[in-house]
């Protein structure tokens, strides 16, 4: 079942019986965002870092949490609040790396997260210029594309202090698509 | 008649046709915006279908959620308003009374305005009856009816449609005026609703300002947008707002203030008499008479060069300024003299039983609403703001747990929402050859049922729930007394007052306690008018819901569109003999589906001529 069922379908908190084709993985990306989404701006606000990762944790492998997936092309609402989840892990794994001393094997995870978010954020092409439908007003689009930009300098800074080379290191990535990643994010800013 | 909701004004219940939504093509998208409510996501759900695109899957769910909404601004105003909770009231008052109605041995005639009609009593042989205990019930519940009727008195209007501006026609306006501030929204204002719901918008093909003629759809639901030419000529969202809180404070004049509770205790000798609540004067409380004096004042207001407030909070302390001025109280202090008469009667009831039957009686689950109506009139004092804007009562509505959500499955098949408990239930053995049905299964998938065997099959009728919480989150009290509330006492008493002219999507709830009274009393006359059923109405609505421009007549299968089809209901049809026979004919499994299936017959004009 494509359409609007599974965006109704995660503000119940009832079983349903649905149809084989029913998009279950979209409902369940839906369900778990929408009440972490309050939370997460104000573990940002305490700067709980390590709050941040936990609090999002059941979401790091799915494919959803991409503003580029082809479920958010004519979704701007939605894809304006993935990016944001993004941005919120991207500044919390940094951050929790540099303040908490993680352990080598959760820091290789933190790092190797870091720059799979990082990419994604770098494909992810901003809302303006562009019409702001109904679903999202201007001024949201154009704060949450100031603070991509901002985003994306601190990933700059990230590449500056470490080096591409102890990145590829920590994180296990090939050296090659490391610089590749840096090189997108240096071309976009 | 066609209906998706129905709010029960005796009980303050909301019934869902489950069984109609479950046969839309999106219908999947349909129960899912019903569960995010049950959920108390009205508001979530408004915000997510603000955002979602433009597509005809939408516009079909907003204007289904826009009905719901439609429907809990009445369950607001029923609870909240001394008007409404007034029917609400009269109904708890006759299931209070009903075990002992039902326990005495006496002659009893149906429906209570035949029985007390001189004329038609003596005909049907009740003459004698006055003295009885149930004579005096019946007389209770027959003279509250009468007042209601008084207040909703119908006129022609010269167009030939009929208006009146009584409680009822109060609640409809305040319910459509908030449904439609919703699918005004520019994000909801697409062309797929205005083909979806054209009355909806000024601009649309029913749109009385577009028009000079007047339908009774105008007259049901708009009847007040050419009165607000009182207060000011333009319709502008100020007199808009300045119209609804006059209508609002119509329903608020407390009927209830020094009414004596009834007293039904038995001593030694058996029921003591039923002690009548003496001749008031209830003249400035009923909502026609409030809304008349009213808008009266607002003229006055406007000639003197009065100003009509621009912010809603404004428009709320001058009309409870005119309320002061017209009846010494304002609206909140009549509200609050409504609930201290709902303890009165709270306090008159619990000690007529012991602890352990407490919790099972109808004053349980009454109590309930009472605390309901308590934490509207607590947000309504505290920030009037929360029931007077449309998001905030959304925010509202999905605080407030103990609402009543009845769902019915008039087709008779499947199993219950998740969640619900069932009212009725029955085993029955189908016919050979015919295979069960259920939504349960998932769809796509069919299950071979054991052949050649009588199977029994599972037929569901309806099942309840309260809203959004179960009872030990809420603190709710009468969870054990709604079930028989909701599925014996409440259609008694429709039956009682009004026979089977009562129009509800419970019809075969009606047949059922017509039958328990035939068989569990001696001697029962029944007014032959009042059986026969005649629920028929236009299929515009059925056409509008389904989106579709031509449909197959249910009867002879032959195509028909809203000109050319009415509405009958279950029980309509079952009442012409020419139908029946019609059935026989086509076989064993036409009969068995007619005698499980309560749902609406759309029919066309042919069919109409043969058999209604």
């Amino acid at each position: 079942v494509s359409g609007i069922t599974p965006y109704l379908r995660a503000l119940s908190s009832y079983p349903a019986d649905l149809p084989e084709e029913y998009d279950h993985a979209l409902e369940t990306f839906l369900r778990l965002v929408s009440p972490r989404l309050l939370q997460s701006a104000e573990l940002r606000t305490a700067a709980d870092w390590r709050g941040i990762v936990d609090l999002w944790e059941p979401l790091f492998a799915d494919a959803l949490l991409d503003p580029s997936h082809p479920e958010w092309a004519d979704k701007t609402w939605h894809r304006c609040r993935v990016r944001l989840i993004l941005m919120h892990l991207l500044v919390a794994h940094v951050q929790s790396r540099f303040g908490y001393g993680a352990t080598a094997s959760e820091g290789r995870n933190e790092v190797r997260w870091s720059l799979i978010y990082l990419e994604r954020l770098v494909d992810d092409r901003p809302f303006m210029p562009g019409p702001a439908g109904p679903a999202l007003d201007r001024e949201t689009a154009e704060i949450s594309d100031d603070n991509l930009n901002t985003t994306l300098g601190m990933g700059a800074q990230w590449f500056d202090v470490y080096g591409v080379d102890s990145i590829a290191w920590m994180s296990g990535i090939a050296e090659t698509e490391v610089r590749a990643i840096r090189d997108k994010l240096l071309t976009r800013l | 008649m066609f209906r998706l909701f129905q709010v029960d004004p005796e009980t303050g219940a909301l019934h869902v046709n489950v069984g109609a939504i479950r046969r839309h093509a999106h219908s999947d998208a349909l129960l899912a915006a019903l569960d995010a409510f049950r959920s108390n996501n009205l508001y979530e759900l408004w915000r997510t279908l603000f955002r979602l695109p433009e597509s005809d899957e939408r516009a079909h769910v907003v204007a289904f959620v826009s009905q719901l909404f439609h429907e809990m601004r009445h369950v607001v105003d029923l609870l909240l308003t001394p008007y409404g909770f007034h029917r609400i009231r009269m109904g708890f008052e006759f299931y209070e009374a009903l075990p002992q109605f039902l326990a005495t041995d006496e002659r009893k005639i149906f429906p209570f305005s035949s029985w007390m009609d001189p004329g038609m009593r003596e005909l049907l042989g009740g003459d004698g009856t006055e003295k009885s205990l149930s004579y005096s019930v019946a007389h209770m519940s027959q003279n509250r009816r009468s007042l209601i009727e008084a207040d909703n008195r119908r006129f022609k209007h010269e167009t030939g449609t009929m208006m009146a501006f009584g409680g009822d026609a109060i609640l409809e306006a305040l319910a459509f005026g908030w449904q439609i501030e919703w699918l005004q929204h520019p994000a909801f204002a697409t062309d797929e609703m205005r083909t979806l719901m054209p009355y909806a918008f000024p601009d649309g093909r029913s749109g009385s300002e577009a028009r000079d003629e007047l339908t009774q759809f105008d007259m049901t639901y708009r009847w007040h947008y050419r009165l607000m030419g009182t207060l000011s000529q333009e319709q502008t969202p100020a007199a808009a707002t300045l119209m609804y809180t006059i209508l609002f404070a119509a329903l608020c004049g407390s009927l209830a203030r020094d009414a004596k509770p009834l007293d039904l205790s038995w001593d030694e000798e058996g029921p003591k008499r039923v002690s009548r609540v003496g001749a008031r004067d209830v003249s400035d409380r009923l909502p026609a008479m409030r809304f008349r004096d009213l808008l009266g004042w607002f003229g006055n207001y406007i000639e003197r060069g009065g100003r009509i407030p621009e912010k809603p909070l404004d428009s709320w302390e001058l009309v409870n300024e005119a309320s002061s001025l017209l009846w010494q109280r304002t609206i909140m202090a009549e509200i609050g003299e409504d609930i201290v008469a709902d303890e009165r009667l709270l306090a008159a009831w619990r000690p007529l039983s012991s602890e352990e039957v407490l919790p099972l009686r109808p004053c349980a689950a009454f109590a309930d609403l009472v605390e309901l109506r308590k934490a509207l009139f607590t947000a309504l004092s505290t920030d009037p703001e929360k029931i007077l804007r449309p998001l905030a009562l959304a925010k509202l509505i999905d605080e407030l747990p103990a609402i009543p959500l009845c769902f019915v499955y008039p087709e008779g098949t499947g199993d219950g929402l998740p969640g619900t408990e069932r009212l009725i239930e029955k085993l029955v053995a189908l016919p050979p050859g015919l295979k069960p049905q259920s939504a349960a299964e998932p769809r796509g998938k069919s299950k071979e049922p054991g052949a050649d065997t009588v199977l029994a099959m599972e037929m569901l009728y309806s099942s309840w729930q309260l809203k959004g919480a179960s009872a030990a989150e809420s603190g709710i009290k009468g969870r054990e007394a709604w079930p028989t509330l909701l599925g014996h006492f409440s259609p008694t008493y429709k039956l009682a007052l009004y026979g089977h002219r009562y129009r509800s999507m419970l019809e075969l709830d009606l047949m059922r306690a017509r039958e328990s009274l035939n068989y569990g009393q001696s001697d029962v006359r029944w007014d032959e008018y009042f059986l026969d059923v005649e629920d028929l109405s236009a299929s515009w609505e059925y056409f509008h819901f389904y989106g579709l421009e031509t449909a197959e007549c249910d009867v002879c299968s032959q195509v028909t569109d809203a000109n050319g089809s009415i509405i009958a209901s279950s029980a309509t049809m079952r009442s012409s003999e020419a139908f029946i026979e019609n059935r026989r004919q086509h076989g064993e499994h036409a009969i068995f589906f007619l005698e499980k299936d309560w749902s609406i017959w759309l029919v066309c004009s042919d069919c109409r001529r043969r058999y209604l």
